[in-house]
Order: C-alpha cells, then structure tokens, then sequence
C-alpha cells in the first residue's frame, strides 16, 4: 500500500524528508513534464527547466500547502506561474513562444492517428505516437498562453473549470472564455486539415 | 465517415492524447531536483516569528540604552510647511520607486 501524498507531505513538512519529497517529485514528474512540454510547444529543454523550478518552489512553500485542493492541482498552480514569469521576461527579450506555432506549418502536422478509431495501439508505433503529441503541442503553440493553459487543464487533463479557475487564479467566467476561445482557436488552425484541403 | 462529422475532432484528438500519454522516464531528472533542493532544516512558522519577536525585543533594549533618543527627539520638529516644490518632488520620488520596482519585476526571473 502506496503512502497517501498528504502523509508525504507532512513528513517534508515535520522532518524535512528529502525521501519523502523525491517521493512525491517521482508521483508528479511525468505528467506535469508532459504538461510543460504541450504548454512550451513540446520544447523539452524548457519544459523540464520550468518542471525543476516549479518542484524547488514547491518544496520551499510546502508549508503553505493546505491540503483542500489536490498536491497536483497546486503544483500546477506554480508551474503555470513559472510560464507565466517565464514568458514575460522571454517577451521582453522578444523571445515569443509564438514564433513556435508560426514556423510550424499545419500541413507538417499530422492528427491522422487521433481520427484512426479502429487502430489498436499495437498497430501504431511509439514513435507515431510521439509525433502525434509533438504535433499537438505545436498545434497547441499558436494560441496564446492563457487560451492554452485552460484548454491543455479542461481537455487533458480533464480538470473542472472551478479547478482551472483555482489553478490560473482567474474567475470562472473568464475560464469558461479562455476555453471557448480557445476550441475556436484550435479548430480554426486545424480548419485546414479537417476539410482535407491540405494532404 | 459519418461518425467523423457527429465528433467535435478536439475532443477525438485529445482523448487519442490522453490514452496514448507516454511515461517520462525521470532519468536524471528526479536526482537534479532533489541535488537542488535547499539544505538544512526549516524553521517551522511558529518557530520563524519567535525568533524575530525575540531579536526585535533584543534590539529595542540596545536601543534603549545605546540611543540618545530624549537627545534626538528634540531635534524633531514640531511643525513644518509642505511647499507645492516639496510635494512635487516626493511624488517625483515615489514615482521613481515605483517605476523601479515594476522595472524589476519585469526583468527579474523570480
């Protein structure tokens, strides 16, 4: 039986376990590197960056975790921070993630597999799923941070838009906006595809 | 090809991402955060305002001994005149901390 992670926590918290948080950091790690990578246009160097910082921070602050929302939720809450920090100091350095999205062009992206019902995973290779999640993550690029931040939690992650809200620490009517907005976006970039105008 | 028309293609595509979500090995990944973390011991918050509380105690009793403050104090003023210069000049000076402070907000990677 797995310790529960409020148990881990409040050992970090007590003992200062370092075990224990390397624990919780081997939980996490995956998905929220996965995330960072669809939220930074699949740059993997970024995204495991803003993963370090977001688990540092989150051992510094561990204290102020308080347990009515999911370890998860709040550690995503200061990872979108970090991008958020990020991107700020990256656009002042003219350094925008958009550049990302627009040096991709749509017909280079491929979303043949998503639509391939009858495909058992057995038949598609790793490596075909993996561009498939690059692909998304470009896809993902062109909107803006905030768009894809909600849209990345609520179709993903399958998150509540309560859940968004807490997260991004916006109101509930901007989230509803955000991913909305967002479907349009996503849908508008992959028009194109959808129609068969591109091959 | 009719099924593909009733399915808004988002959700298609993300649920094809979310099955499909690959395992990222934490490698070196898990060890470097760990490598990074701060040393030694932190102070719980009880723990933390104590000794502060403590040290502020300490250091208004050296002041009260080591500072001339019955001497100081008659060097305050007991009115003085804001000139419209005078208040131009603090709002000169609070806008320019506030202009820093927002500079280095912007340009700091906290």
């Amino acid at each position: 039986m797995s310790i529960s992670d409020q148990a881990l926590i409040d050992r970090v918290i007590k003992d200062d376990n370092h075990l224990a948080f390397a624990e919780l950091v081997k939980r996490y790690q995956s998905q929220l590197r996965y995330s960072l990578r669809q939220l930074t246009g699949w740059n993997e160097a970024l995204a495991d960056d803003l993963a370090q910082e977001t688990f540092i921070k989150a051992y510094r602050a561990i204290a102020s975790f308080e347990g009515s929302a999911k370890f998860s939720s709040w550690l995503y809450r200061i990872a979108y921070n970090q991008m958020v920090s990020h991107f700020r100091v990256a656009r002042n350095r003219e350094l925008s993630l958009d550049s990302v999205g627009n040096d991709t062009a749509l017909s280079d992206l491929n979303f043949e597999s998503a639509f391939d019902l009858s495909d058992s995973d057995t038949q598609v290779s790793a490596e075909h799923y993996q561009q498939f999640h690059q692909d998304l993550a470009k896809a993902m690029a062109g909107l803006p941070q905030n768009q894809r931040m909600a849209l990345h939690m609520h179709l993903h992650r399958e998150c509540t838009q309560q859940e968004i809200s807490d997260i991004m620490n916006i109101p509930l009517g901007t989230v509803k906006t955000l991913i909305t907005r967002g479907k349009i976006s996503l849908r508008e970039r992959l028009a194109d595809w959808q129609t068969g105008e591109t091959p | 090809m009719s099924t593909r028309n009733n399915i808004d293609p988002l959700d298609t595509i993300f649920a094809r991402a979310r099955s499909t979500e690959p395992y990222v090995v934490a490698g070196e990944f898990s060890a470097s955060v760990i490598k990074a973390l701060p040393k030694g011991r932190r102070l719980m918050d009880w723990q933390d305002a104590a000794i502060t509380l403590a040290f502020t105690v300490a250091g208004c009793i050296l002041a009260y001994w080591f500072f001339p403050v019955e001497r100081l104090s008659h060097l305050v003023p007991n009115q003085f005149v804001i000139t419209p210069m005078m208040l131009l000049g603090m709002t000169g000076c609070v806008g320019a901390v506030c202009g820093g402070a927002y500079w280095a907000a912007e340009t700091s990677k906290l």
